[in-house]
């Protein structure tokens, strides 16, 4: 009899915290059990979100933690996370989120508004304790939020103008446990914390948590067992027990290793997908092609070289556009991604939602005629034994770079020079070492260079790049720039189109409508596509092939979605 | 002889001393530093990047880095990792078991073999079994150990017979000591083979030439003549006598010991050092790149001498010398 | 028994000398003795010969590569080695002779697989639409090449005939038409495919057509000719196929006809004569082009021995055929082009490296171990400073005080004296060690005691001492130099593309890929493999041969 109602009371309390607790259900239908083999290329560098940089890194920890808004399929932060609602101010200055309530971190701690306030205010707003700064948190003012709690579930942010990239920043950002680590960035020693030795000490409000991690073989995990997603049949997830994630650092010892059965999803490179699909009926897989990847290779052309005849060249919009002509990119992607991509003609990737058709128009497409009417409309000429020469009559040679070892950025060099010989142009092609390569980039001390840059849906993370003062602007540094450099008042020149897309990019933050944030964007698209500062290239396509028994969430992965996407939902049969 | 130790240990100090600062300048002098990296990522900002160079260290002039390092050297802190955050020897040490792994069972194959083979195709000069050891060799030698790691991991995955790289299985935990230490050899197997087809060649071929030569010397037509034991005159007098190179050699692969092979290591996805150093290279993780430099100068120190003392033991006129 | 034979292996050559011999060994210098010693090494001469002919080969590159090792071919691209065929239709002897290859690719697993295929050598056609025969035939009426525009049409069918259109139609330009799609010049192609992933590809991207059909049972295509071209002026063939396509859409899309395709084409300032047309045609007749391999043919030019300009090959074939004896890389060039060009760096380099490499280390570790002391002492730390630092620190440095594009040769000595550079410092302590020993024999110690100078004792009574271990450990090293060129191009400073080198080729056919589906991108491995045995087997031999006791004094 006591011990029925040491049960009811149990059962009752139970109860009544699974009422209190707001669970977030997810439609999935899946089965139990199982262990979920996967990859990563390197060894992980740090398990602190804040100061890890590589994907090697980042890619794990994405395992264990949570944030407050989560991704749609799309790539937009649309879906709820840990929020479970979101709004703007009716000024549009300031962003409420109100989380989940009665939610627990993975060793049992209860997760409150405090710890979302601690993450950004002393952690992510501080730029002495995140490796990535807080640039991305400023609105347009360069000013930075005010962050407040409004109740015990509530907390704002208050920019000086309207700033939409908050529901990016603040919804992606991992929120960690302030129980765990306010010590260490109270006493400044973050950074060394929760290195590769602190396996043991994660705490995070993820799908899994982390047992352990053997050097260049593994990193195993395991449920979080307070994880806060059900599924419609009151399942709590993530279905598959354990998660391996096998450390293998070269691209064909991975695809051996899915050939043997070892790992239940690969994301193939566009040279391998052919011998998997040839193999996938017979093993019984699943192939997917996605649309074309949102990270770009392209060709930039100094504006600003120590020579000022070089630099007549490169601001000649028409020489950047004999190059967007005569460079062959379908050959490219035939024989270097099997047919497995797409040409680039605009910054912006046709995968994302922001992408503007509009900019077909130009017709850009491989034309060698094209390219030499450009090169005669920018005012230069043929000597008599072919070579180009400009209105002064100065041969046109120069020099191009890339980091070595890169194979598509290699196969780029090398049409490029194919590309230019048949209009005349002698390039001085050099594979070079991936630092080297970035001195002389942002030195501006290069010709041209072949690089890529990893990408998003949302154009606006690109800010770096675009804006005049961004750290990335490597084709037209002003000269307030950098006080060391040789870039003068003198030889600077600003076109209008840039300074209109500096423009957009300082507008586009306080754009709260979503059409009048896309139509700055397009604009954008359309400025780049007529002027072609930077000459883009192409984009593989998002490749990947996965076991039969292995179940996804979604019926077709894209770029924007990443393999990963809804992790907690895979199962096995 | 403790004295020539002694002396030989002192002399090391400015050796290392000296390599410290050369390398420190080098690696300053080449173009970018660890924050390269950072600088390509569009969404860290260039106050923030001069906030990290602060924070790195990275924006002093070369030689004040470079007095701090070494001061700090001098109380036993070798520094942190940029990348990893941890002190630098920390890192050392988790890599060190698989390093040796690797390394000494390699040198035990490919000494076990190269010796016995070398001295066989000697006394068989120009035989048929001397003429498929040289070519064997030859190709293992022609090979470069990429392709070679590569061919190994189809095969095996092809017939299973050997594990997809890797140093251990993926069912290791539940394994008996014995089926972890199988399990440990039989991951060990591909990068040895690897590694030691490369170096076989070299060392069968020396081995073979020096008794070659040896067998050609009057003592030995001497000791024949005067009806000494065959085995007698090849073991005690023709191959210690040849092996006077093959003993400096073994001195520097003692120094290699825990150098790793980076593109070994890398198909075969072994956690060696010679990933983390050329990683550390790569990324101009400065400290971590010293201390690792430093660990594999004290090895080469310590090789060089131990390759001097068995000269002084196997050469008794040497002995005379160095003493 | 077995004991003697060995005895007189290594012996006994100075007793069995004959009689003629005799006279020859009393009154020949030493290099003739050796070279007479040489001569008896039957594999060492072997392998003198092979050395010999590789070099003469890398002198000659251009004159006996087949294609400009440069040209880049995307059509080609991971093409295998081109089949020679040796008879014709009728299976009677002929002159050897290639296919041109096509590129095609697997619609479903995107695999590019190549077939042959030939192109038209004269055509006679009926333009239908002005009724009138026209006649293209190469080297007549100023034609040059003849292009052909093709139109697919694929359809899909339901088991009761019923068709929906997959789009299209589809029109395309080649030079080359497949062996398999010669009747196409004739008659309609029609191939039609039940393959149940073509059908299930089918569903997403013609939903709305598929609907007004039953379940597709089976897929169509159709090829038919559309139109013949005649390149009849001298241009690129990237404008060729331009003008093509131009002319194309002006007629099909637009609804012109020639003149106002013309126009078109002088606005794009392409000039407008460079093709003529037979638009929709009936061909009566056609005579089709095989691609003979000719000898001493003239093609791209060149400078034989770097200074007379040449344009003479030794074997060669027609465009666009492209005679591939060993296939092609990713970017369609030939790898038997390349090899023949490559071998000018990769058979160089590492003989001059280890000829600075040897110098440094003998001198260096001659001196340590014979004056031994403080001398020893400080050279022997100072190799033991340069072998800690490491290599590839002091190449990036290097490599970031030199200007970025470097002339050809200046890159050439640099990677020599880098790879030198690293080397010696492991080389002079082994012979260090040797001379340390050999100090003390006592042919040595009274060469010393004769008061010869220290150089003369090294160098005449020491060093030859050490030739066993410096001809094999040389002859060892040679792999190591030409593979390592490879690991210098990746810091920019090896040899880099687009230019050529067995190490380079090599280090960039290491994938899965190459190893399954391009094989023949390893050949380099196989000339690097004939190299080393080569040396080393010569380098036996000479060891043998400078040996004093072989030469009978």
């Amino acid at each position: 009899m006591k011990k029925f109602l040491v049960l009811v009371s149990v059962l009752l309390i139970a109860g009544l915290a699974l009422s209190a607790t707001e669970y977030k259900v997810e439609n999935f239908n899946g089965k139990t059990g199982g262990t979920f083999y996967y990859w990563g290329l390197g060894d992980p560098k740090s398990f602190n979100i804040d100061w890890a940089q590589e994907t090697s890194s980042t890619v794990p920890l994405g395992f264990i933690h949570a944030t407050l808004l989560e991704a749609d399929e799309g790539g937009m932060p649309t879906e709820s996370g840990l929020a479970k609602e979101w709004w703007f101010s009716d000024d549009g200055l300031t962003f409420f989120v109100k989380i989940r309530e009665g939610l627990k971190w993975s060793d049992g701690a209860p997760f409150t508004i405090d710890d979302v306030y601690w993450t950004f205010v002393d952690v992510s707003l501080n730029p002495e304790q995140t490796a990535n700064g807080n640039g991305s948190y400023m609105d347009s003012n360069d000013q930075l939020p005010v962050v407040e709690i409004v109740d015990s579930t509530t907390i704002s942010f208050t920019w000086t103008v309207p700033m939409v990239t908050a529901l990016r920043q603040v919804g992606f950002r991992t929120i960690i446990p302030k129980h765990a680590l306010s010590e260490a960035v109270a006493s400044g020693t973050y950074a060394e914390q929760w290195t590769i030795a602190d396996v043991d000490k994660l705490v995070g409000m993820g799908p899994y948590v982390m047992t352990e991690y053997v050097e260049g073989v593994r990193i195993a995990f395991e449920r979080n067992p307070n994880y806060w997603k059900f599924d419609a049949n009151g399942v709590q997830l993530p279905y598959l027990d354990k998660l391996n994630y096998e450390i293998i650092s070269d691209q064909n010892t991975a695809l051996l290793r899915f050939e043997a059965g070892e790992l239940d999803i690969y994301g193939p490179s566009a040279e391998q997908f052919p011998r998997l699909a040839g193999m996938a009926a017979e093993k019984g897989w699943v192939t997917g092609v996605g649309g074309p990847a949102l990270g770009s290779e392209f060709i930039t052309f100094n504006f600003n070289t120590k020579d000022p005849v070089k630099n007549e060249w490169f601001r000649n919009e028409y020489f950047r556009k004999a190059f967007v002509y005569a460079l062959d990119r379908q050959s490219i992607i035939d024989s270097l991604y099997n047919g497995l991509g797409s040409p680039l003609y605009g910054p912006v990737s046709p995968s994302s939602g922001f992408y503007n058709p509009e900019i077909e128009k130009y017709n850009y497409k491989y034309s060698i005629t094209r390219a030499r009417l450009e090169l005669k409309k920018g005012g230069f000429d043929w000597a008599p034994d072919g070579t180009l020469v400009d209105s002064k009559g100065n041969k046109v040679e120069f020099e191009l770079l890339t980091n070595a070892g890169n194979r598509t950025r290699e196969a780029i060099g090398n049409i490029v020079v194919d590309g230019a010989s048949k209009l005349g142009i002698k390039v001085n092609y050099t594979p070079i070492q991936f630092n080297t390569v970035v001195s002389r980039l942002l030195d501006a001390t290069y010709d041209a260079v072949v690089i890529g840059l990893t990408g998003s849906v949302d154009p606006g993370t690109g800010w770096n790049v675009y804006r005049l003062d961004g750290g990335l602007h490597f084709w037209n540094y002003p000269p307030f720039y950098n006080e060391e450099d040789h870039i003068t008042e003198d030889m600077y020149i600003l076109p209008d189109w840039e300074k209109r897309v500096d423009e957009i990019y300082r507008l586009q933050t306080s754009a709260v409508v979503d059409q009048d944030r896309y139509d700055l964007f397009a604009e954008f698209q359309m400025l780049f596509a007529e002027y072609q500062p930077v000459v883009f290239t192409m984009a593989q396509n998002f490749l990947y092939v996965h076991k039969g028994d292995f179940h996804l969430t979604i019926p077709q992965l894209s770029p924007a979605t990443g393999i990963l996407y809804q992790v907690e939902g895979f199962w096995k049969d | 002889m403790l004295k020539y130790i002694v002396r030989r240990l002192i002399l090391a100090i400015p050796v290392l001393l000296g390599v410290s600062v050369l390398a420190f300048l080098i690696i300053s002098a080449a173009p970018g530093d660890f924050l390269d990296a950072y600088r390509m990522n569009p969404s860290i900002t260039r106050d923030q990047l001069r906030l990290l160079e602060r924070q790195f260290g990275l924006d002093q002039n070369v030689f004040v880095q470079y007095f701090k390092w070494l001061g700090n050297v001098l109380t036993g802190n070798f520094g942190y990792s940029f990348t990893y955050r941890v002190p630098v020897f920390n890192l050392v040490w988790r890599r060190l078991g698989a390093t040796l792994l690797l390394s000494i069972t390699t040198m035990i194959f490919t000494w076990g073999i190269a010796i016995p083979l070398g001295i066989y195709s000697a006394l068989h000069q120009y035989s048929l079994s001397d003429q498929t050891f040289s070519f064997l060799a030859f190709i293992g030698i022609s090979i470069p150990n990429f392709f070679f790691a590569l061919l190994w991991l189809f095969m095996s995955a092809k017939t299973g017979w050997f594990p997809i790289g890797g140093l251990i299985s993926q069912n290791f935990n539940d394994l008996s000591f014995f089926g972890k230490i199988g399990d440990y050899l039989w991951h060990v197997v591909g990068p040895m083979v690897t590694l030691g087809t490369s170096g076989l060649a070299g060392l069968m071929r020396q081995m073979r030439g020096q008794l070659l030569d040896q067998l050609r010397q009057d003592y030995v037509l001497f000791a024949r003549a005067k009806g000494m034991p065959e085995k007698n005159v090849i073991y005690k007098h023709a191959v210690r006598n040849a092996i006077n190179p093959i003993v400096t050699i073994f001195g520097y692969a003692l120094s290699g010991l825990l150098g790793g092979a980076v593109l070994t290591e890398t198909v075969f996805g072994w956690p060696g050092m010679g990933r983390l150093v050329i990683e550390a290279l790569n990324a101009q993780d400065l400290f971590l790149v010293m201390a690792t430099l430093l660990l594999s100068a004290v090895l080469l120190v310590i090789g060089n001498l131990l390759a001097d003392l068995m000269l002084a033991w196997v050469d008794p006129r040497i002995r005379f010398r160095l003493g | 028994m077995k004991k003697e034979k060995k005895n007189d292996l290594v012996t006994a050559t100075p007793q069995e000398v004959k009689k003629d011999e005799l006279f020859e060994i009393k009154y020949m210098g030493r290099w003739q003795l050796a070279w007479r010693a040489l001569k008896k090494h039957k594999l060492g001469l072997f392998s003198l010969w092979v050395l010999i002919i590789l070099y003469l080969v890398a002198i000659f590159a251009d004159f006996l590569a087949p294609n400009n090792p440069y040209d880049q071919r995307q059509d080609l691209s991971y093409a295998p080695p081109s089949k020679v065929h040796w008879t014709d239709e009728d299976g009677k002897l002929t002159a050897p002779y290639i296919y041109a290859w096509v590129l095609e690719r697997d619609p479903e697993t995107y695999r590019t697989f190549f077939t042959e295929g030939i192109s038209l050598g004269s055509v006679v056609a009926i333009d239908k639409t002005t009724g009138e025969e026209k006649t293209f035939e190469q080297g007549k009426d100023g034609v040059l090449n003849i292009y052909v525009t093709t139109r697919t049409i694929r359809y899909a069918l339901d088991a009761d005939g019923n068709r929906a259109n997959l789009g299209g139609p589809e029109y395309s330009t080649v030079q080359t038409v497949k062996l398999t799609e010669l009747d196409m010049l004739k008659e309609t192609v029609v191939t039609e495919t039940s393959n149940r992933t073509t059908l299930g590809a089918l569903a997403p991207s013609r939903f709305r057509e598929l609907l007004r059909i039953g379940p597709p049972v089976k897929v169509v295509t159709e090829r038919s000719l559309h139109r013949i071209f005649a390149q009849k002026e001298n241009e690129i063939k990237d404008v060729v196929v331009e003008a093509i396509s131009i002319v194309n859409e002006v007629i099909d899309v637009d609804g012109g006809d020639l003149e106002l395709a013309r126009e078109f084409l002088a606005e794009l300032e392409i000039s407008p004569n460079l093709v003529d047309v037979i638009q929709d045609p009936q061909v009566t007749d056609y005579v089709t082009k095989k691609y003979p391999i000719k000898f001493f043919t003239q093609s791209w030019e060149y400078k034989l021995l770097g200074f007379i300009p040449m344009k003479l090959h030794l074997v060669g074939t027609e465009l666009p055929s492209k005679f591939l004896l060993f296939g092609s890389d990713m970017y369609g060039r030939d790898v038997f082009s390349r090899i023949l060009f490559g071998s000018r760096v990769s058979m160089s380099i590492g003989l001059l490296a280890i000829l600075i490499t040897f110098s440094l280390g003998l001198s260096i570790g001659g001196a340590a171990g014979y004056f031994g002391g403080i001398t020893d002492e400080i050279l022997m730390r100072v190799t033991e400073i340069l072998m800690s630092i490491p290599s590839f620190y002091l190449l990036i440095s290097l490599r970031a005080v030199l200007p970025t594009s470097i002339p050809p040769h200046i890159t050439y000595i640099l990677i020599v004296l880098i790879l030198s550079f690293i080397g010696w410092p492991g080389m002079s302590r082994v012979i260090r060690g040797m001379v340390l020993s050999y100090k003390e024999t006592e042919f040595v110690q009274a060469a010393i005691a004769m008061g010869y100078p220290s150089g003369r004792v090294i160098l005449r009574h020491i060093i030859p001492n050490t030739a066993t271990y410096i001809i094999v450990s040389a002859t060892l090293s040679i792999p190591g130099y030409i593979l390592g060129e490879a690991g210098l191009s990746f810091l920019g400073l090896g040899i880099t593309e687009p230019s050529a080198s067995w190490g380079l080729m090599l280090s960039q056919a290491q994938n899965i890929k190459a190893m399954t589906e391009a094989p023949w991108l390893l050949i380099p491995g196989i000339f690097i493999f004939i190299v080393v045995m080569a040396f080393n087997l010569l380098g036996d031999a000479l060891r043998d041969a400078l040996d004093p006791r072989s030469l009978g004094f």
